[in-house]
């Protein structure tokens, strides 16, 4: 028997290896335990080679018959799922297979031929044909895509019309702070820029909802993805005016994964690049608090100069932006500081030729604005198809103080703290049933307060001379006027919306709660003894509003039409003053929109309603905005009427590099009270009288833009019309004032040799405010810009750039300016960049002009940023 | 007799809506690459193969997927909408009056350098969730719309490696209506899509070529994206029918064209050279 031992022992080994293996089992999800169809299901041999493979079924099961499956291992892996590898030996089948849901990043190689290639309702562009060598981030390559506008601070505006959401493979990190991508995303890293036309970012919503809006998503290269990318820049130099010496720097690290996202920049300077707007929310509405500052002091600025020639600043700016996508949601947290000094001195003098000889008025101003802001935002969302939800807590916290002193023949201090706390907490969830149910909660709670204090000095703390003091005024010398104000509100709001969706017909209802509270106080201890009226206000203006909004959207072919009926019920209670009231508003809207290609749309817009006053107006008491300056609101509460119209057309031809638009728009408000101007002194009051005025505006603007293929660029046109007329008391009489706007621009850019790019720009405007249809002379202005590039060798760059002002001061008496800026960069290696930049070449230190009327001559000097050498690195991961 | 009427109309009705059943995907593709297919074609008048070839774009989403050549699509999109037409009118007009007034332009040339030649009619749709495809196809002009199952493909993992578009494809082998297809197929994409009736892997089919190399499909670009499938316009106008029979059509249609053209114009036009019958991708109709 021991001798068959071994016989047998092999003889049922040879049985068990030649026995089928049926390798089955099933895949699931493993966030919701569904099964997963179309998992491919691989059996590996011990040298790796693929033995066999299958696809799981519907049920999510998976059969794969074999001989052996010693030392084999089974593999499975789906798109966005994270792949799961086990060996065959260690397992009991049937199996059951987890998937954890994880995105996948692929290698992309983009599907593209042409410069433009449309695709339905996306576009997209490739960078590459619209770069060139000067530009920087992917906002200057941007500019120049036809339909497309970029401002400087990064916002967007595709066909004429803001875009809703802005992507960054993908995901939207930043929200509506996308200026921080525009204006620090190397344009290099990019590959192609996508525009999705009609843009819906609740993925709930798609096919209930119609958006007319264009979202932006930024396809990163290759080498920018799964890794983090950086780049600094760091310039010191010296400046003749102010004197001294100057800096600008710039840190930028982006990480884009697959599941996690960040940007992060340091940014700081002195050479007049403000950098507040560069965090700017461009999407953030308007906060139901709706404060407003009383106080406003400004510091003196050149008007028609770019901002930056004339800004004497010291500006820092921090962002620090994360998105982890956590299950099938994302966390997102933005946190933001800047802080930003301002100083900025202005001249002016008026000569008045009288017959017992001149009398000359002079002022001398030097202002300083120091502000700082905190801001932090945590969001989570989940933007499935069946589901929405995203809760948003946010906090901004402001602090700006502003002092300015004028010298002269009045001398005056003023200084202002005007900080401003606001917290506020976002919840909006929304559930798809059976594709056409849609039910949708929302939470909004703001809470603000914006303490302000004014203190103005007459003559005060010795500025000036006075002996020069010729204004008589009801203040003695040295007198100092202290303002305290105390502005708090809380809103909430909680609503329901159900939605239904049956044929072309969408119908939505949403209904809700709204509660306002406000306390108004401000006191003034003193008041010039000219002034009638009160000098404190205690008010409380609060409400609670019962609304309802059904809103009717339906589509009949390529015509979508929406109908919103707002009714609100509100219940208004103020301090004892006013009486509390009752009121029921409606406000109907309808907008129509045909697209009957995809190359035309066009949108018809009306609505009509009473609204109630805007509740800041209300405070019977004076408020001092300013040194000279008082105003107070109504007394009662009072609605208001309003209609408007407007109509837009776009029209593109991707292919052709074509895209147009036009937009027109008409209003009509009226008011049962009226703001009315009286001189007391030297004080201005302005306040309410309770008479009827109307206002109406009408707005019209138009672009054009074509690409010029032929040398790589792109020309682009475009005009305004504005009129704007309204009615207001001056000393008691009535004046019907009118404003009207007109601008034109022009736009050409290229390179129409391999070594030479050009870009040149027209703005002109002019304006006219007439009163009482009194004759009044248009005012002109002109900026035409031209930069030229230079690349004589691929290392070597050479850039030169010319603005060209021409301002009307009067009837055909010209201001005209040539500024020039010149630059070196050398760019030894990919990664590194050296510049030499020479701004404002001609050292221009001073805008001034004399402008004279019959009676008077009025002098005005500013100073401007002299000439500025700026040396500077860069260096690019 | 009424309830007849009445009951006829209404299975006429809802035979009429089976037939029309769309068969259009739900879902968004979330995928689409580019394939360039390659024909090295017989030309008969030098005798020598030349290669032809087209482009094709796959959409996918993972239960889903089309195969169309966006040339046609785009075309087609011009065809079926009022100013899309006058579009095209415009540049057949401007092509012809180039002709006028020069012979050497000529207009085919002309409208296909600015994108207004459709270019293959063939599209084909895969729902992997039904396991079965639609497929378009045209020939004598007509366009033709056929179902088929996905199941009748083995394939067999060969050991193979090579890289493309960075990707680690291994090779695959399986007869497939005919021929005999050598793929190459991405495991780190895991989807069973690939381009024309290819499918199956389990990864992206990047490149496919028959044995005789005389056709091959290969990757050229691949990117993600959400967009809607496209759909095919006009679909009445297609001619429902079976997958052999639409093979057996084209071939015909090939080998008798000079005769078709001569009946065409009434015999004003002979094409000199003789008939030859297309190769088509799938040689099983013959059986």
């Amino acid at each position: 028997m021991k001798r068959y031992l071994p016989t047998l022992i092999i003889c049922s080994c040879a049985q068990l290896a030649l026995a089928q293996v049926d390798v089955r089992g099933t895949v699931l999800d493993q966030s919701n335990g569904s099964p997963l169809r179309g998992a491919s299901v691989t059996v590996k041999g011990a040298n790796g080679k693929i033995r066999k493979f299958a696809a799981t079924r519907t049920d999510g099961s998976f059969s794969l018959p074999l001989d052996s499956i010693g030392g084999n291992r089974l593999e499975v892996s789906m798109l966005n799922f994270a792949k799961q590898s086990l060996a065959l030996d260690s397992v009991e089948l049937p199996l059951v297979v987890y998937l954890e849901p994880k995105s996948t990043m692929l290698k992309e190689v983009m599907v593209k031929a042409d410069r433009i290639r449309e695709q339905g309702d996306t576009i997209s562009y490739s960078v590459g044909a619209f770069a060139q060598k000067q530009d920087r981030s992917i906002g200057d390559v941007l500019a120049r895509m036809p339909g497309m506008k970029v401002e400087s601070s990064g916002r967007i505006q595709y066909q004429g019309e803001d875009i809703n959401k802005f992507y960054i493979e993908g995901s939207d990190l930043l929200g509506g702070r996308y200026g921080i991508a525009t204006n620090g995303i190397r344009h290099d890293d990019v590959g192609a820029v996508e525009v999705m036309e009609n843009h819906q970012p609740m993925q709930v919503l798609a096919g209930i909802a119609f958006s007319d809006k264009a979202a932006i998503n930024l396809k990163l290269k290759n080498r920018a993805k799964a890794t983090w990318t950086f780049h600094g820049t760091g310039g010191g130099g010296y400046s003749w005016q102010p004197q001294g010496a100057i800096w600008d720097g710039e840190l930028f690290a982006m990480a884009v994964m697959p599941a996690f996202q960040s940007i992060t920049t340091l940014k700081s300077n002195n050479t007049g690049r403000d950098l507040s707007d560069v965090a700017a929310d461009f999407f953030a509405s308007q906060r139901g608090t709706a404060l407003r500052q009383s106080v406003s002091v400004s510091l003196p600025m050149v008007p028609n100069l770019a901002r930056q020639r004339t800004a004497f600043n010291r500006s820092l700016l921090a962002s620090s932006n994360f998105l982890w996508k956590v299950g099938r949601g994302e966390v997102k947290t933005q946190v933001d500081y800047s802080r930003n000094h301002l100083t900025s001195d202005a001249y002016s003098s008026t000569t008045y030729f009288l017959p017992d000889g001149n009398r000359v008025i002079s002022e001398e101003r030097h202002g300083e604005d120091r502000s700082q802001s905190l801001s932090g935002k945590v969001i989570y969302e989940l933007n499935r198809r069946t589901a929405f939800v995203n809760n948003t807590l946010r906090t901004n916290l402001d602090w700006d103080d502003v002092s300015l002193r004028t010298a002269g023949t009045l001398t005056t201090s003023q200084s202002a703290a005007l900080p401003d706390y606001f917290v506020s907490n976002n919840l909006k969830v929304i559930k798809r049933f059976r594709g056409k149910h849609l039910v949708s909660f929302s939470s909004v709670n703001e809470w603000e307060s914006m303490p302000q204090s004014l203190v103005v000095g007459v003559n005060g703390e010795g500025y000036g001379n006075p002996s020069s003091y010729a204004s008589p005024s009801a203040l003695s010398l040295g007198t100092v006027l202290t303002q305290n104000i105390r502005d708090y509100a809380f809103v909430t709001n909680e609503s329901a919306a159900y939605t239904l969706v049956a044929g072309g017909v969408t119908m939505a209802l949403e209904g809700g709660v709204k509660g306002y509270f406000r306390t108004f106080r401000s006191e003034l201890p003193a008041l010039p003894a000219e002034l009638p009226g009160e000098t404190v206000n205690v008010v409380s203006t609060n409400y609670l509003s019962l609304y309802a909004e059904p809103k009717f959207e339906y589509n009949l072919r390529r015509v979508n039409f929406t109908l919103n009926l707002p009714v609100s019920a509100v219940n208004y209670t103020f301090d004892n003053s006013i009486a509390d009231g009752r009121e029921v508003y409606c406000t109907p809207a309808l907008s129509i929109n045909w697209k009957p290609s995809n190359r035309f749309e066009a949108r018809v817009r009306g609505s009509v309603g009473r609204s109630p006053m805007s509740l800041n107006l209300i405070y019977p008491g004076l408020v001092m905005t300013d040194y000279r300056t008082f105003r107070s609101g109504v007394g009662d509460f009072y609605n208001t009427g309003s209609r408007s119209l407007s109509s837009s057309v776009s029209y593109k031809f991707p292919s052709q590099g074509l895209f147009a638009n036009a937009m027109a728009l008409q209003s009509w408000g009226d008011n049962p009270y009226t703001l009315s101007q009286r001189l007391y002194g030297n004080y201005i009051v302005y306040s309410y009288s309770p008479a009827k005025s109307d206002r109406q505006m009408f707005m019209t603007r138009a672009n054009i833009g074509k690409t010029l293929d032929f040398m790589r660029g792109s020309t682009s046109l475009s005009g305004s019309y504005t009129r704007q007329q309204s009615n207001l008391l001056s000393q008691g009489a009535a004046v019907a004032n009118q404003t009207t706007l007109v601008t034109a621009g022009w736009g050409v850019s290229g390179s129409p040799l391999r070594f030479l790019t050009f870009d040149y720009k027209l703005d002109a405007g002019a304006s006219r405010m007439l009163m009482n249809q009194r004759e009044a002379p248009w005012l002109r202005t002109m900026v035409n810009t031209l930069l030229i590039n230079v690349m004589p060798h691929r290392k070597w760059e050479w850039h030169l750039k010319g603005e060209h002002y021409a301002n009307e001061l009067t009837a055909k008496s010209f201001k005209t300016m040539l500024l020039m800026d010149t630059k070196l960069i050398y760019k030894p290696t990919k990664r590194l960049e050296l510049a030499a930049s020479l701004t404002n070449v001609l050292n221009h230190k001073e805008y001034s002009y004399t402008s004279y009327t019959q009676l008077s001559q009025f002098e005005s000097r500013s100073m401007l940023r002299g000439r500025e050498l700026l040396l500077s690195l860069t260096i690019k991961k | 007799m009424k309830k007849f009427l009445v009951t006829s109309i209404l299975l006429l009705v809802a035979i009429l809506n089976i037939k029309a059943e769309n068969l259009q995907p739900s879902s968004r593709a979330s995928l689409k690459a580019k394939y360039e297919y390659v024909h090295m074609s017989m030309n008969s008048k030098k005798g020598v193969r030349e290669p032809f070839s087209q482009n094709f774009i796959l959409q996918m989403s993972p239960d889903a997927s089309c195969f169309y050549d966006p040339q046609t699509h785009y075309v087609d999109s011009l065809r079926n909408d009022p100013e899309g037409k006058q579009i095209l009118q415009r540049a057949q007009q401007a092509a012809y009056q180039a002709m006028m007034a020069d012979v050497n332009n000529r207009p085919h040339e002309i409208l296909s350098k600015q994108g207004f030649v459709a270019g293959s009619s063939y599209r084909c749709l895969k729902d992997f969730n039904k396991g079965s495809m639609r497929v378009w196809d045209s020939a004598n002009g007509d366009r033709y719309r056929y179902d088929m199952t996905m199941d009748d493909v083995e394939w067999t993992p060969l050991d193979s490696t090579k890289t493309i578009l960075g990707y680690q494809c291994q090779l695959a082998r399986a007869d497939y209506h005919g021929r005999t297809w050598q793929v190459w197929f991405a495991p780190e994409v895991p989807l069973q899509h690939g381009p024309w009736q290819l499918q199956g892997l389990p990864g992206l089919i990047m490149e496919a070529a028959t044995a005789d190399g005389l056709f091959t499909f290969r990757i050229t670009g691949l990117q993600q994206c959400d967009e809607e499938f496209k759909p095919q316009y006009d679909e009445k106008k297609d001619f429902v029918s079976k997958r052999k029979s639409v093979l057996r059509i084209k071939a015909n249609s090939s080998r008798n064209r000079s005769a078709r053209i001569s009946a065409m114009t009434g015999g004003a036009v002979k094409l000199a050279h003789v008939d030859e019958e297309d190769e088509l991708l799938e040689t099983d109709y013959k059986d």
